[in-house]
């Protein structure tokens, strides 16, 4: 187990390459969750105009 | 699961399920990639951006793949959910391709020294790419779905013909202009502890894309099934 | 009355379709301006230095050739879609195969046959060697029938909408043209053996040819439902 804030965040110096990856990659999926989230209130909207 | 009211109450009842062991799995996965699996002897951390990259790289083709088949099954029987899960995956597939492109380009800061390698797998990505910014493209200029469902079809067709040549053109290409000096696969005998933490990511990957695809789906069915009775009973009793 | 065969149907076809190309001169001037222009302006950006020039040629003639191509995509089917000629024939009961198959060919005529000729004046301005010009005339030969065919597609999937489009289709599946098309030249500026990219080129147009037509067929009748 890695103890540490530095031996955590920066690894072995490339550290912030690696995280930076993670947050693209979590930040892509929040936003296609967030996308059909958003696109389904519109639709249920819609239909209860019906 | 083939007609959209049984599939919009059916995926009702999984959407939890799916919701929450996809995140488990997928947080798993990464947890165990990015804390407890060893460092690589030759590259260091920077190796552990493989657990994010090559699940999506593998999705990014194989939902290649599955919109090919839902295009041939649109093709061949007309049957309208098909098109719809082809509507549906396209974005998915592109936004993986992209991550895979993204995470390729910043591990390659580290390793190689550039962002951007003209290197035969980036190179044949980012055509892929391409190729799901033009199916998308096709998508959202013709206004009645189901043709467009059907153009979108055809074109995957024809993709899923194209993209071996152009992989295999590419790697042409690549010996002809510049010998591959660098490969990003670590070598086949890959130890067990990076192993199966990837693994466990591939696995989560996949149940992620069978969560997006779903919520894009049952989206996707409700708006142009919007004057049909079912949805009318669902929704009716609400307001 | 003779029921008509298939080849008179096609020659039909191709009879009406050159009359009416050859009477407007612009479909098949404008391809050859553009692809020289295009090949023009290579030169004038990067420097008149002959061994850069000539290292760079293949890539050069190819870019041009496929832009020039693509240029008259859009009036493959467009104009006779308009006033309802295509109609007529998706309605006569001939197979509609033929009819794609007429066009694809009508459009190479127009289009890459004259890019084919021009090509030669555009690898003597380039200092192409002389020994480059047999496998650049051949991958040209292969690569830009599979351009119109891809073309054919793309335009019969974009019909009556924007132009731009049927290119944003039509350009990533072109990539194997491109890098094979461009590999048969540069091959053989190294004395490298080339036939093998030319083989996989004559396979595609062999697949090409039956599989891109039944798929135009399918985009053709998308606009008949």
């Amino acid at each position: 187990m890695l103890n540490g804030f530095d031996e955590v965040f920066i690894m072995d110096g490339n550290g912030p390459y690696v995280w930076s990856c993670l947050v693209i990659f979590i930040l892509i999926l929040v936003l296609n969750i967030f996308t059909a989230l958003k696109r389904k209130n519109k639709i249920l909207k819609s239909l209860k105009k019906l | 699961m083939g007609s959209p009211p049984l599939f919009y109450k059916w995926s009702s009842k999984i959407l939890p399920w799916l919701s929450i062991v996809s995140i488990l799995i997928l947080g798993v996965g990464l947890y165990w990639g990015m804390f407890y699996a060893p460092t690589d002897y030759k590259q260091g951390d920077v190796y552990r951006i493989l657990f994010i990259h090559v699940p999506s790289a593998i999705l990014g083709q194989s939902i290649f793949m599955f919109m090919a088949i839902c295009g041939f099954i649109n093709m061949i029987w007309r049957a309208k959910i098909s098109g719809m899960m082809l509507k549906s995956a396209a974005p998915i597939g592109a936004s993986f391709t992209l991550l895979a492109l993204v995470t390729g380009s910043i591990w390659g800061k580290p390793t190689w020294g550039t962002w951007w390698v003209w290197d035969a797998r980036l190179t044949s990505t980012l055509i892929l790419f391409f190729i799901y910014a033009a199916l998308i493209g096709l998508h959202s200029t013709i206004e009645d779905k189901t043709k467009a469902d059907r153009a979108v079809s055809i074109l995957s067709i024809v993709g899923i013909a194209i993209i071996p040549v152009i992989k295999k053109s590419v790697d042409w290409w690549q010996t002809l202009h510049q010998p591959s000096t660098f490969t990003i696969t670590s070598s086949p005998s890959m130890s067990p502890d990076m192993y199966q933490p990837l693994l466990i990511c591939v696995i989560g990957f996949y149940l992620f894309f069978a969560l997006l695809l779903t919520l894009n789906l049952r989206n996707e069915v409700l708006e142009r099934e919007k004057n049909k009775n079912w949805v009318r009973q669902l929704f009716g009793g609400l307001s | 009355m003779m029921q008509s065969s298939i080849s008179d149907w096609l020659t039909i076809i191709l009879r009406r379709d050159l009359i009416i190309a050859f009477r407007r001169s612009s479909t098949y001037i404008t391809p050859l301006i553009f692809f020289l222009i295009v090949v023009t302006f290579f030169p004038l950006a990067l420097g008149p230095q002959e061994s850069l020039l000539s290292s760079l040629a293949p890539g050069v003639i190819w870019i041009a050739a496929l832009l020039a191509s693509l240029l008259a995509v859009e009036t493959i089917f467009s104009e006779d879609f308009r006033d309802g000629t295509l109609d007529d024939f998706f309605i006569s009961l001939e197979p509609s195969f033929i009819l794609v198959f007429a066009k694809v060919l009508i459009h190479w005529l127009i289009t890459g046959l004259p890019i084919l000729i021009a090509s030669m004046i555009a690898a003597l301005v380039l200092y192409l060697p002389f020994e480059s010009f047999i496998p650049m005339i051949f991958s040209l030969l292969l690569g830009t029938s599979f351009m119109s065919l891809l073309g054919a597609l793309g335009a019969a999937l974009s019909l009556g909408r924007s132009a731009i489009l049927s290119a944003i289709i039509v350009l990533p599946f072109s990539i194997p043209t491109l890098l094979m098309g461009t590999s048969v030249i540069s091959s053989s500026l190294i004395n490298q053996d080339f036939s093998g990219y030319l083989m996989i080129m004559g396979a595609m147009l062999a697949i090409g040819i039956p599989g891109l037509c039944l798929l135009t067929v399918e985009a053709l009748l998308l606009n008949y439902e």
